[in-house]
């Protein structure tokens, strides 16, 4: 396979770079990412992979577009405002670049659905709102063997992990965050600044390119926190909870 | 009793040695539900938390999960 001279046009400035170049841009154009939530993280994250020619993407949220979406979820416009989320975003991404496959997902999906949509996925996103999205996509991926790369964001703080799951000692996000009880800190009870979702949203991109064309990840096994007040990072290391109900339990 | 004195987020505290994690959470009213602990930069699992003692100049950080996005 090899690049049309449109694409050679489009992603002159990946095939610059020697960690990308025509080799990785093919591997993104046969990989296909599942985005698990169309909101202030997969917004700007959706538009990085399908400008970067990410060659499938499937966009699951149920959510109608709402006008307090707007202050931070910046791939619609305001006159979108009561579509699905995932039409309005594909029209933008489409309008974006034409030459990759956008699908959407507008249902609800069960743990059985999940589970079929992320084994036809090379790598998965979390970009949900909410902890019982967060541990079921986890579990599915870690069942799955499917990389995940998690986002999330409050207030002035974001955090980032990824868990590779095709590698046998990968950690969960249960190991992390054990409880299933749903806590109350969420985007509309306690308020998020549009860039922190937007940080983390585009790292989780970057992650995703990085790990798609076949370069390290920075933040494997790793619990990434952002603070917004000052712009520092703290990085923990994430280990395998080796009584983990979810990631230990086949072992 | 020798105390030991470990950092809390930031924050001085010291404790009886043979603190455990579970016993510096009930000390500090924090509920356990949502939470995540690390010692010196790694995150210590619930199931270590009754067993993993805290020892003196430990940085422990302490942090909810995020579900915003």
């Amino acid at each position: 396979m090899m690049l049309s001279n449109a694409e050679t046009l489009r992603y002159s400035r990946h095939l610059l770079l020697s960690n990308v170049g025509e080799t990785g841009q093919l591997k993104l154009k046969q990989a296909k990412v599942l985005i698990m939530g169309m909101g202030g993280l997969g917004a700007p994250a959706s538009m990085y992979l399908a400008a970067a020619g990410v060659g499938q993407l499937v966009l699951a949220d149920f959510d109608e577009l709402d006008v307090s979406n707007l202050q931070r979820q910046i791939s619609y416009d305001a006159s979108q405002v009561g579509q699905h989320k995932v039409d309005a975003a594909k029209a933008r991404l489409t309008g974006l670049n034409n030459e990759i496959r956008i699908r959407g997902i507008k249902k609800k999906m069960d743990a059985k659905q999940l589970a079929m949509e992320v084994s036809m996925a090379d790598l998965v996103l979390d970009c949900t709102d909410n902890l019982a999205s967060r541990h079921l996509i986890s579990q599915v991926c870690c069942q799955a063997k499917t990389p995940l790369i998690v986002g999330a964001g409050i207030r002035l703080e974001g955090q980032l992990m990824m868990f590779d799951f095709s590698q046998p000692d990968s950690a969960c996000y249960h190991c992390l965050f054990p409880s299933t009880q749903e806590q109350t800190l969420n985007c509309s009870n306690s308020g998020v600044l549009g860039p922190i979702v937007g940080t983390i949203g585009s790292l989780q991109a970057l992650e995703a390119i990085k790990y798609l064309v076949g370069l390290p990840s920075g933040i494997k096994n790793q619990l990434k926190l952002f603070d917004g007040l000052t712009l520092n990072w703290q990085s923990f290391s994430i280990s395998r909870d080796p009584a983990c109900p979810v990631c230990s339990v086949h072992e | 009793m020798n105390k030991i004195t470990i950092n809390i987020n930031g924050q001085a505290q010291q404790l009886a040695p043979q603190t455990s994690v579970t016993d510096l959470l009930t000390t500090l009213g924090h509920a356990e539900q949502g939470m995540a602990l690390a010692v010196n930069q790694s995150i210590i699992s619930r199931s270590e938390w009754p067993d993993h003692y805290l020892q003196q100049g430990d940085e422990v950080s302490l942090f909810q999960a995020i579900a915003g996005g």
